[in-house]
């Protein structure tokens, strides 16, 4: 038996980064590693200058999300499915670079944001052998966070508080399985004897905006095309 | 003490089209499954800084460019008496990481904010360091145990310190970088939005017959829900660790913008000049939104129209995820009209007394 921390990422739009440049800001399915180290760091209060606490927080956590299948009872009383959609926010911004190469300059820059709607998530946490921040310590912080906790953008805030529960379970998944819901597939880095993709999210402290690579293990569902 | 300031405004606009994506149509999101029209947090959060409310009460919000030549005039314009060209020409250099030079456009790497009483501070600085016979890598690294003294001088750019910036370059990539304490998010309708689309034609006045221009416009009318929330610790702590009462104070303005201020968008087509209906203000330990209240979107119910059926919805929410969650929160609200407020909810009857209430943190 192990110790887990559930959250809930629940929000009208939401939006989980992937690699990109400033004109296009492409969201992941799910919310990556390093958007769920962010979120958490945030609420601790870690600086985004203090890369020991960073790395010592990214050390200190494994992760689990369930990307909740959610479903909608029409006015016939019919069950139909809610489906996340991806939408992309089209927007102008003055007098910014078009990319990082800095030659060209822009008067005005096309940008392209990508946000999901109607996607809710549920997250387990728990420590690894050689963790130096506890469960009870981020407990506490989501409870009552530092800093402004959002959902992959500062435009995009929680409709409800981040703390679901606290308990013990066998793995992670018997754990979100101990979370009300109606299915979903579970991306986890806790292996298994299932699907494994290779998603390039790990936020290298020590250098900003670089990433390495981890695996996730896909538990349920058809689509592995995240 | 409670942490973080949560508004939570309902407003409701007469056909109007106050933000547009690059088809020339509304601004949309797709919540709980319907259709909804959307205003960006970008395009309210610019409203807002760009009005005259916010000039008369929180100052002048910065210049956001990346143009140092023309931000160099327009500051040896500002700073005239105070500080002389060639010092402000070196410091906004030595800021930006980039030299401007007359007759040359020099551009800075990205649009970032600048704050006539920040660059005022740094020239303080640099000539403190240029009668000290001190180059520019020692007062760099000087300046980084300065960093609360420059957050000082923030205090009358407040723009900055809400808004935040990420700067790049320059002194300002070690120094200048604040994560903003306002958080904004795009506003959403509480019901579904079928598209009206406008077909209009521009009469030619020489023209005898037919017009001189055919087109579309996308409208609709709609109860919108705001949302935003103010971070006070950070807030105080940007403005240089202002006391909680300067933070309280720029929270009462930000409730009577984020209550009174529209996109200017199309206004001089539709005039949809309208004012929050319900503005409920909590002090609470975590941010949340009430979106969810129509995350199921408002009906009108025997053409009861949106506006009564979404203010029961915010109430009946309020008091759900309230209790569910045993959130232990200040809440006040200024409604129009007669409609009554849910226990444990102060209710005041003008925007200014919940401003006032605002201030006193809560209370009263």
């Amino acid at each position: 038996m192990r110790d887990y921390l559930i959250l809930k990422l629940q929000g009208p739009m939401q939006s989980w980064g992937e690699h990109t440049f400033e004109g296009k800001r492409p969201s992941g399915n799910f919310p990556t590693r390093s958007a769920l180290l962010g979120l958490l760091g945030a609420c601790l209060g870690i600086r985004r200058n203090e890369a020991g606490r960073l790395q010592q927080l990214a050390d200190s956590i494994v992760f689990a999300v369930r990307k909740e299948e959610r479903f909608r009872i029409r006015h016939d009383g019919r069950k139909t499915s809610l489906p996340i959609i991806k939408a992309t926010d089209y927007h102008t911004v003055r007098d910014a670079r078009e990319d990082y190469s800095g030659l060209k300059s822009h008067e005005t820059i096309q940008t392209w944001r990508e946000y999901l709607f109607d996607a809710a998530y549920t997250v387990a946490v728990w420590n690894t052998d050689v963790a130096t921040m506890s469960l009870v310590e981020l407990e506490q912080a989501v409870k009552s966070p530092h800093f402004t906790p959002y959902l992959g953008r500062r435009s995009c805030p929680l409709s409800r508080p981040l703390f679901e529960t606290s308990f013990s379970a066998a793995n992670a998944c018997a754990a979100l399985r101990m979370i009300p819901s109606d299915g979903g597939v579970i991306y986890s880095e806790e292996p298994g004897e299932t699907r494994t993709i290779r998603l390039r999210d790990v936020p290298l402290v020590r250098q900003p905006r670089q990433f390495a690579s981890r695996n996730v293990h896909v538990y349920g569902g058809d689509d592995v095309s995240e | 003490m409670k942490n973080f300031i949560n508004f939570h405004i309902l407003i409701s606009h007469s056909p109007s089209c106050l933000n547009r994506d690059d088809m020339n149509m509304q601004k949309s999101a797709i919540f709980g499954g319907e259709r909804r029209v959307r205003v960006s947090s970008q395009s309210l959060k610019r409203a807002i800084r760009k009005s005259d409310y916010y000039r008369q009460h929180l100052g002048e919000a910065s210049v956001r460019t990346k143009k140092l030549d023309e931000l160099v005039a327009i500051m040896n314009d500002r700073l005239a008496g105070r500080y002389d060209a060639e010092l402000v020409k070196k410091t906004v250099a030595l800021l930006a990481g980039k030299e401007s030079s007359v007759g040359v456009a020099t551009e800075g790497d990205a649009v970032a904010p600048w704050a006539i009483e920040e660059v005022a501070w740094f020239c303080e600085q640099v000539k403190r360091a240029l009668a000290q016979g001190q180059d520019e890598k020692a007062l760099g690294k000087l300046l980084k145990n300065e960093t609360a003294a420059m957050r000082q001088a923030l205090a009358s750019g407040v723009d900055i310190a809400l808004a935040g910036r990420m700067a790049t370059s320059g002194l300002m990539s070690e120094l200048g970088k604040v994560d903003g304490a306002l958080a904004v998010a795009h506003v959403l309708t509480t019901h579904s939005v079928d598209a009206d689309i406008d077909w209009f034609t521009a009469v030619d006045d020489l023209q005898e017959l037919g017009s001189g221009h055919l087109d579309t416009q996308e409208f609709s009318s709609g109860v919108f829900y705001r949302y935003a929330s103010l971070n006070v610790k950070q807030l105080q702590e940007n403005l240089g660790n202002a006391p909680r009462e300067k933070a309280l104070e720029i929270g009462a303005h930000l409730l009577h913008m984020l209550a009174t201020i529209v996109p200017s968008a199309k206004q001089q087509s539709f005039a949809a000049h309208n004012l929050a209906d319900l503005a409920l203000v909590s002090f609470s330990d975590i941010p949340v939104s009430l979106a969810n209240a129509f995350e199921k979107p408002v009906r009108s119910v025997n053409g009861s129209g949106f506006k009564e059926p979404s203010i029961a919805e915010l109430h009946n929410y309020w008091q759900q995820i309230h209790t569910g969650y045993g959130l232990s929160e200040r809440c006040g609200e200024f409604i129009l009209g007669q409609s009554s407020v849910p226990e444990g909810i102060t209710r005041k009857s003008t925007i200014e007394e919940l401003k006032t209430w605002v201030m006193n943190n809560g209370e009263g």
